[in-house]
């Protein structure tokens, strides 16, 4: 025993790095498995946390009424309330705060409630001092300026009550009037009061059928004797959740239980009185959505940590038979001794148990410590490091398939015909018919996974093949890399015999060494591992910006009541340059939302994810919706129009102007006669001291009406306060007005000289000259979404305040609407078209960076922060599933350290073998550099075909399961689509990154090894 | 085999487009097709070796050895392209008048493109084993035998992607939920190859085995086990053979369960032999016409079904459950809807519509409390009054065309409380109508008047019906409409609005122009139930004709109903239509007959529809359609056309081995061994391959069927339709069976059928002169 513990160390010891590096991939395998359940138990831990943190405790929290008996004084009800709610809260619940309330009162012209709490005062920001005699009260701020109290002074409660409020059938109190002592503020957050909202008052309201909701004041918080002395008291117990960061989703379903412990509809009798649970509490719900997600978090890491596990598996398998090759005649002089078969495999197994039982108690350190960290640095702080079963189950699986490895390593080894052990070189072997059936079915399996999921139909459930696919791939990835070089490598050197020596002994050696090929296999599944982790964590970032995106389209958005034109001004004149701030909006059509948006600004402004158009520059998106023509601004007070009339008429020619509306009025100017002639006529535009659009004019009789014309027209200036406006005509894209209800005498119209040219004819009948600017068209421009539907599309028209369009192109997102909106500019969907405001919902969008001077002349417009894309971001990722996909960012990463550890181990285990062969050829007179080139050229292309067939094989996972699995929410029709793309930048950047890791390694070897290549190597080994 | 390949993926390519299902449920049989080809490709490189050794030997090469190769069979494959052509445009015609009502179209263009697709991939591969076969060496092209070689790896990576293809089809069309993919479309295919590979092995294995065993039990059997494990001839198209008697199962087994299901399907929808459709009629203009055409209830019954397939908490139908026990009466014994069928007549309540017939309504009322007249000075000298007992009673009822209508007749009650009566004809209820409630109101021409106002209806009558013979209840919707209403302030509400009195019916008028409505008492009876839950824990709730609420009284809870299936509520078509608004729009009203009803009653009943009835299979027809039974039978061709390939292959590999049986037995004989050992090894060797085929179909034809059927798109299932029955049944699996083996044996019988002058030993010599 002893002397077999000796052996082992020894062989460790003379074996080192490559013991070492058997030693690290083993933990980091145990390490991963054990990592694993770990994460994902602690994500679902964490989501669980935030999710409730995020939650408004009224949602959360119990509120329960405790009617008392009659003869139970305040403090033996609050006594009793407490014990009751403590009795039924089974799970994580904080105290229990009892409030005494009075019932509703007939007074002040409304229902008034008093209410008695401890600690109320401490809770509440209060101005003036805490009520302790009975009779004193608090108010509410906003209602001692509606019921005129004065603090300190009584308010009397008893007044002139209205007959509907008569009717409801209240009391009247038992006080006559009570003292302000003091007003609060309603809480802002649910820290203290459960429900804040309870905390204010709600104006008298009469609803059209009849309701009748009287004015009722914020509860007068007062003292429980106060609200004794009035009668008829019910004790309030809330209860808020506590939420410890320890939260477990078992802990979850108890208290959702207690949640409904008590029921809201019916009274119970408990001691002390009856008890009703008055709240809105709906933790079943939440734990449903937490049910969810656990379920999503677990499936979205378990392929992570399964590729992790199989690549650190394969990497050991080729470190252990590389071990056990180097022991070859260590076996084989054992086996010469007579040492028996079972004793020779008690030898050969007895160093790769070694390495196991090293490596255990690493691995799980590692993990753990893993765990630890990532915990620590991305879930909520506090969050206990569970350590599920499945952690060691996984672990002790690892364990034994390395086992399995090590004893796959030594058969190969053992199983070795003596000969073949004791003879110096060796040759390659024909591959054995169960591996190459193994490796057959490992390729039918990929091949018939990867056709079903390519001719699947769209996303469903992920299910195992989802799972299996990436390492699938990888695997047969590798495995066909290493045929295909080797095959290569066999066909260049039979080729290349009487070309360049260095050529042919680089492909010789691929060909013939088979050591140099079977790197090959780990590295291609790491790569296409990580190719994968990082695609699918890449592309889930890119989707959740995309969603956010959809939110709020820049940096900050502004929410604001204004109209569309209103915040279209607005922003213009806050800043004039359009650096920083556009306006946008949405408006609501089933089958077809509009997304309209201010598109000069857009690309300055606006954050576009490049998911949205595949292929299109923002730039282009803004050139296909832009109308063909600017809406010229009129800034002043008088316009003046000439106009060269030389048209038959029956009446002199009329001119109304449009200049958009104000607040749902339209503004236009009339200017008139014109007759035959070139005339100048000039008219009054108060409302345009500020500027305002100029849309639209008619040219036709009086006010805008038919007229008999036939002719030319002419319009030869637009002219502001006696300056011509600027792009009034040149530029601003004058068209008849393209709509089909007008009609139109127009024959031609075109632009000459700075002037418009109009030839109208109305025949026998009449008609009017209607024009539009801003090249408006029938069928405005608009991009349209995946999800409009063409019916829709059809359906539009002007009459409802929309606008038809004719579909330029499709995008896949697009502000507020995502993919079901169409796109549209500002001006098509305005002007000279009515519009109903309050179709549209505005908000005003800030770029990063936008200056303090204009946020503050939004907020002073009385514009809000709506929300901002940080916020957005937040919430998507901290869903546990985006926190699950973080798992994948480490999977690439450790995949990748354990490729270039164990392609470090094994070029050092080849280095004596390699410097045997330059040796060889050194002593037979090839050049030095001939060598050296013919091992860079070696390792370059069996490295290089491992990277491209990895990053192929990573590639085309990515692209597969990415099109058929959800990668978080996808039930509203306005979430964008998950784009499956690969992003050819990443690949270019990871090929290069393979190349220049691989070629330092290529060359570092080759001059080690031509460097230590002497003759007397060869002599060495002789011995 | 192009032409049956060709034929039959045309055949059923054009009748999927015609039916509307899947192209792609020919993807098993040009599965089969592939793996059938090119081993007949391979024979017949095979066959040729030695032409080509020859042709080799005389120093043929290159290019014009390989014209020489494939002239042949591209000329074979251009014939039995054309052919197959043909073949699948008469097999359209033929499928598609025979299965569906309108003759598809000849030939289209996805045929055409896939015929042509066929044609190329087989001259691939057709290419492919000539290009194995002339790599062989010379000498092995030029010898007289073949020996068993090892298989290549193409072979074997191709049998294992069958496996394996096989699993992931079986896991996908379990798990998946989604549309299926090609891989589960090509499913039964790839089970049934695989399953004949699994077949092919378990022979060579069991005779691989037994050779040494029979060595010792004589020649006979030693023979039969040397051949199975050895020869090729009978053993390889077992594949084939057992992979399209598995599909044959399956489709077979979907055939039934979709048969199946539109059988029990008819049966929930028409409970009887026949329907016709009444909806005109509206449910209660049905239940007076079958009263009206089969006065004893032994013929025919009414029901009506709100299918709502969006809102399924409101889905229900209504029977006339007086007479389902006559009617139906053991009609669903055997189907899971017996136990409801057997409560069916629990549902009959007293409760029934109020029917009345008389064109004259009259109404005498005498004031109780009657307000004063009001008198408005309005400007211009005029004055206007109002009140003082000016009142207003309708009469609202529907119609036998299930429309409904109202009459109303004003009066004035003089306060002294003298009666005041007044009439109005209702020309609508001369052939009976149904009554659904009354109303009382103010005559005040929209001045707000709230002061108390109560008469009594002394007499109130429709023809001879006296109404007040039902007790009346006040509408409470219609009383909260006014205590709702704003501009009714201060108005107390008397103690109670209507009192059935001996004397008549005294109603308290609502103040303004608020209309009272009155209908017939129906507190107590709740509308007993029979309920299809939606889920476990939803509450169920009765309603009537009209759609309004009723009081419901759950007597049972079935999870298979008539009429409604799995998801709904079954209620009596007369206990719901008491006081009921008519028969919502979306109600299908329809009479049923049962077996046996009379020419006479069915003639009446159609004339008085206007429609015509449908036989009970007719529904059944209709629902395959509206629901894609055409798949199973687009199924069944490709199933079919499967059959033909596998009997192909046997055919052929028989055929062409045939010589060399003969040779061997005549080689046999040579050795002193008899031709009747040589017929009983051959015998043997029959019977265990018939044995091997039965039990793999069976076996195989029951997992396929188990995995892959409840994932292949057979039907698409309406909203709350009986669940499709999936699981394996024996005779769909035996009669594949069955066939595949009688197939085995009838070709193998005729390869083992040996005379004793077709093997004489000179045979041996003849050959070696030739």
């Amino acid at each position: 025993m002893i002397q077999l513990l000796g052996a082992i160390v020894r062989g460790l010891r003379s074996r080192a790095l490559l013991s070492a590096g058997s030693v690290l991939l083993t933990a980091l395998a145990i390490g991963s498995a054990v990592l694993g359940p770990v994460f994902s138990e602690a994500v679902t831990n964490s989501y669980i946390v935030t999710r409730l943190q995020e939650t408004p405790a009224g949602l959360t929290g119990l509120s329960r009424v405790l009617t008392p008996d009659s003869t139970s004084s305040v403090e033996q009800a609050e006594r009793d309330a407490v014990a009751v709610a403590d009795a039924v809260n089974v799970g994580p619940w904080a105290p229990s705060v009892t409030t005494v309330e009075s019932p509703r009162f007939m007074a002040l012209r409304g229902a008034v409630r008093f209410w008695a709490r401890d600690g109320a005062c401490e809770s509440l920001e209060v101005t003036g001092r805490c009520p302790e005699r009975v009779g004193e009260v608090l108010m509410l701020t906003a209602d001692v300026e509606t019921t005129g109290a004065t603090l300190g002074e009584p308010l009397t409660l008893a007044t002139f009550e209205p007959v509907e409020l008569q009717r409801l059938g209240l009391e009247r109190p038992g006080l006559d009037q009570v003292v302000v002592v003091g007003s609060y503020d309603t809480p802002r957050t649910d820290e203290d009061w459960l429900i804040p909202s309870r905390l204010t008052k709600s104006n008298e309201q009469t609803s059209i059928n009849g309701g009748y909701q009287p004015y009722t004041p914020a509860p007068f918080i007062t003292t429980p004797e106060t609200v004794e002395a009035l009668g008829g008291w019910t004790v309030r117990v809330d209860t808020h959740l506590s939420i410890p960061a320890d939260l477990t989703p078992e802990q979850l379903d108890e208290a959702a239980a207690a949640a409904v412990a008590v029921p809201r509809d019916t009274e119970v009798e408990v001691e002390g009185g009856t008890i009703r649970a008055d709240d809105t509490n709906s933790l079943a719900d939440v734990v449903e959505e937490v049910r969810f997600q656990q379920s999503t978090a677990r499936s979205s890491i378990a392929p992570a940590v399964l590729s992790l596990v199989l690549v650190a598996l394969a990497l050991l398998m080729r470190l252990l038979n590389a071990a056990s090759e180097l022991r070859v005649p260590e076996l084989a002089l054992a086996s010469l001794r007579g040492v028996t078969a079972r004793r020779l495999w008690g030898l050969g197994l007895a160093e790769p148990l070694g390495i196991l039982l090293i490596a255990t108690p690493l691995g799980i350190a590692f993990g753990m410590g893993l765990s630890f960290l990532l915990v620590r640095s991305w879930l909520v702080p506090g969050l206990p490091v569970p350590l599920p079963w499945a952690s060691w189950v996984a672990g002790a699986l690892v364990l034994l398939a390395a086992f399995a490895v090590a004893c796959v390593a030594v058969g190969l080894v053992v199983r070795e015909s003596l000969a073949s052990q004791l003879s110096g070189v060796r040759r390659p072997v024909a591959a054995r018919r169960w591996s190459v059936i193994a490796q057959l079915t490992l390729v039918a399996l990929a091949v018939a996974v990867l056709a079903s999921k390519l001719s699947a139909s769209g996303p469903g459930e992920p299910d195992a093949t989802d799972l299996v696919l990436p390492v699938l791939l990888a695997v047969v990835a590798g495995l066909a890399a290493t045929r295909l070089t080797a095959m290569l490598a066999t066909w260049w050197t039979a080729r290349s015999r009487g070309r360049s020596l260095s050529g042919f002994v680089s492909s010789r050696a691929i060909s013939r060494r088979q050591e140099g090929t079977l790197v090959i296999l780990p590295i291609t599944a790491a790569i296409a591992v990580a190719v994968f982790g990082v695609g699918v964590y890449d592309s889930a970032a890119t989707w959740r910006t995309s969603v956010a995106a959809t939110v709020s389209p820049a940096q900050t958005t502004w929410a604001t009541t204004l109209t569309l034109s209103e915040a279209i001004d607005l922003t213009r004149k806050v800043d004039p340059d359009g650096d920083w701030i556009m306006a946008a909006g949405s408006a609501t059509n089933p089958g077809a939302n509009f997304s309209i948006v201010d598109s000069s600004r857009l690309e300055r402004v606006a954050t576009w994810p490049a998911t949205w158009s595949p292929g299109l520059e923002v730039g282009q998106v803004v050139d296909d919706i832009r109308p063909a023509g600017v809406v010229p601004t009129v800034t002043g007070k008088r316009l003046t129009l000439t106009i060269d009339n030389q048209a038959e008429m029956t009446a002199d020619l009329a001119v109304e102007v449009r200049f958009g509306s104000r607040g749902g009025r339209p503004l236009k100017a009339y200017l008139g006669p014109f007759p035959r002639g070139e005339q100048t006529r000039s008219v009054r535009i108060p409302f345009c001291k500020d500027g305002c659009p100029l849309e639209g004019m008619t040219l036709g009789g009086g006010a805008g009406t038919n007229t008999a014309m036939s002719g030319t027209l002419r319009l030869a200036g637009i002219e502001v306060d006696g300056a011509p406006v600027d792009g009034a005509i040149d530029g601003a894209g004058w068209t008849p007005t393209p709509d089909p209800s007008v009609r139109t005498s127009i024959v031609e119209m075109t632009e000459s000289d700075g002037g418009l040219d109009m030839t109208v004819d109305t025949g026998d009948s009449v008609g009017m000259a209607r024009i539009t600017v801003g090249g408006i068209t029938r069928d405005r421009p608009a991009l349209a979404g995946p999800g409009v539907q063409q019916r829709a599309i059809a359906k539009l028209d002007e009459g409802f305040g929309l606008i038809p369009v004719a579909q330029v192109g499709e995008i896949e997102g697009m502000p507020f609407t995502g993919p079901s909106g169409l796109l549209v500019d500002y001006s098509s969907f305005i002007t000279d078209h009515s519009v109903y405001d309050n179709l549209v919902t505005v908000r005003v969008l800030a770029r990063e960076g936008t200056p303090a001077s204009i946020e503050a002349a939004l907020s002073e417009a009385g514009l809000t922060v709506g929300t901002t894309l940080a916020q957005e971001r937040h919430v998507l990722d901290q869903s546990a599933y985006a926190l699950a996909l973080r798992l994948y960012g480490v999977v690439a990463a450790l995949v990748l350290a354990m490729a270039l550890a164990g392609l470090f181990v094994s070029a050092a285990v080849q280095l004596p073998a390699r410097r045997r062969d330059a040796a060889a050829l050194r002593v037979v007179g090839v050049p030095k550099g001939a060598v050296m080139v013919a091992v860079v050229r070696e390792l370059a292309v069996v490295l290089g075909s491992a990277a491209i067939a990895g990053i192929l094989a990573g590639s085309l996972a990515q692209w597969v399961v990415l099109r058929t699995i959800t990668l978080g929410y996808a039930d509203d029709p306005t979430t964008p689509a998950l784009v499956a793309a690969i992003s050819p930048l990443r690949l270019v950047v990871l090929a290069l990154l393979a190349a220049a890791v691989f070629g330092t390694v290529a060359l570092i070897s080759a001059s080690m090894t031509v460097r230590g290549a002497r003759g007397a190597t060869l002599r060495e080994s002789a011995r | 085999m192009t032409v049956v390949v060709v034929g039959g993926a045309v055949t059923v390519l054009q009748f999927a487009e015609a039916a509307g299902t899947s192209r792609w449920l020919t993807a098993p049989l040009l599965l089969l097709g592939a793996v059938a080809v090119p081993s007949i490709g391979a024979e017949l490189a095979v066959a040729r070796r030695e032409e080509i050794g020859l042709a080799r030997l005389r120093g043929i090469h290159g290019l014009r050895l390989w014209r020489f190769l494939l002239v042949e069979p591209l000329l074979a494959i251009a014939i039995g392209t054309l052919l197959g052509l043909a073949v699948g445009a008469a097999g359209t015609v033929l499928a598609t008048r025979t299965w569906l009502d309108d003759t598809a179209a000849a030939l289209q263009q996805p045929a055409l493109v896939a015929a042509a697709a066929i044609a190329g991939a087989a001259l691939v591969i057709i290419a492919l084993s000539a290009a194995a076969a002339l790599r062989e060496p010379l000498a092995v092209q030029v010898s007289m035998r073949r020996r068993p070689r090892r298989a290549t790896t193409v072979a074997v990576f191709l049998s294992v992607l069958v496996l394996v293809g096989a699993a992931v089809a079986a896991y996908r069309s379990r798990s998946a939920s989604d549309e299926p993919d090609l891989v589960v479309l090509l499913g039964p295919a790839l089970v049934g190859l695989a399953l004949g590979q699994a077949a092919i092995w378990v022979i060579r294995i069991a005779a691989r085995g037994l050779t040494p065993v029979t060595e010792r039990r004589g020649m006979g059997a030693f023979l039969a086990a040397r051949r199975l494990a050895r020869a090729d001839d009978l053993v390889t198209p077992v594949r084939l053979v057992v992979a399209a008697a598995i599909v044959g199962s399956l489709a077979l087994s979907g055939a039934v369960s979709v048969s199946s299901w539109t059988r029990d399907q008819a049966g929930v929808e028409v409970p009887g032999a026949r329907t016709i459709d009444a909806t005109e009629l509206g449910a209660v203009g049905a239940v007076d016409l079958t009263e009206r055409a089969d006065p004893e209830g032994d013929h025919l019954i009414a029901s009506a079904i709100v299918r709502n397939e969006e809102r399924l908490g409101e889905r229900r139908a209504y029977v006339d459950a007086a007479r389902w026990d006559a009617v139906v009466g053991d009609f669903y014994d055997g189907t899971p809807a017996r136990a409801a069928s057997d409560a069916v007549d629990r549902l009959s309540t007293d409760a029934a519509p109020l029917q009345v017939r008389g064109d004259r309504f009259e109404v005498t009322l005498s004031g109780i409390v009657v307000p004063a007249v009001r008198s408005i000075n309005l400007p211009g000298e005029e004055v206007y009054s109002s009140g003082g007992g000016a009142a207003e009673v309708t009469l609202t009822y529907v119609t036998t065309a299930n429309a409904s209508g109202s009459v109303a007749v004003q009066l004035v009650t003089p306060g002294d409380g003298t009666p005041a009566t007044a009439r109005a004809r209702v020309r609508e209820c001369a052939q009976g109508c149904t009554v659904t409630g009354l109303e009382f109101g103010r005559n005040d021409e929209g001045v707000i008047d709230d002061s108390e106002f109560v008469v009594l209806a002394e007499r109130l009558t429709l023809g001879d019906t006296d109404l007040l013979a039902s007790t009346w209840a006040p509408d409470p919707a219609s009383v909260q409409a006014v205590l709702n209403n704003n501009f009714i302030r201060g108005w107390t509400p008397p103690g109670s609005f209507v009192v059935n009195r001996t004397d008549g019916l005294q109603v308290a008028m609502l103040p303004i122009g608020a209309v009272l409505d009155v209908h017939l008492d129906r507190t107590g009876d709740a509308v007993p139930v029979l309920v299809a839950p939606v889920d476990d824990e939803a509450e169920t709730q009765a309603l009537d004709l009209g759609g309004d609420d009723r009081t419901t009284d759950v007597i049972g809870i079935g999870g298979s109903l008539p009429l409604v299936g799995s998801v709904g509520v079954l209620s009596d078509i007369r206990t719901s239509a008491a006081g009921s608004g008519p028969t919502v729009p979306s109600a299908e009203v329809q009479i049923v007959a049962a077996s046996g009803t009379p020419d006479a009653v069915l003639d009446e009943v159609a004339e008085a529809t206007g429609t015509s009835w449908r036989s009970s299979g007719a529904v059944r027809d209709s629902l395959g359609e509206t629901y894609g039974g055409d798949q199973s039978v687009a199924y069944a061709l490709t199933a079919l056309a499967c059959a033909l390939v596998a009997l192909l292959a046997l055919g052929a590999g028989v055929a062409r081995h045939l010589r060399d049986y003969r040779r061997d037995v005549a080689s046999l004989r040579v050795l002193g061994i008899s031709v009747g050992t040589a017929r009983r090894a051959g015998r043997a060797e029959l019977v265990s391959l018939t044995v091997l085929v039965l039990a793999m179909v069976v076996a195989g034809g029951w997992l396929a069927v188990t995995l892959l059927l409840g994932g292949l798109p057979l039907l698409a299932l309406p909203v709350a339709a009986l669940p499709l029955d999936t699981a394996p049944h024996l005779l769909p699996l035996v009669i594949p069976a069955v066939l595949s083996a009688a197939a085995v044996v009838l070709v193998g019988g005729r390869a083992r059928a040996v005379r004793a002058s077709t093997t004489r030993p000179s045979l041996l010599r003849e050959e070696d002169q030739s």
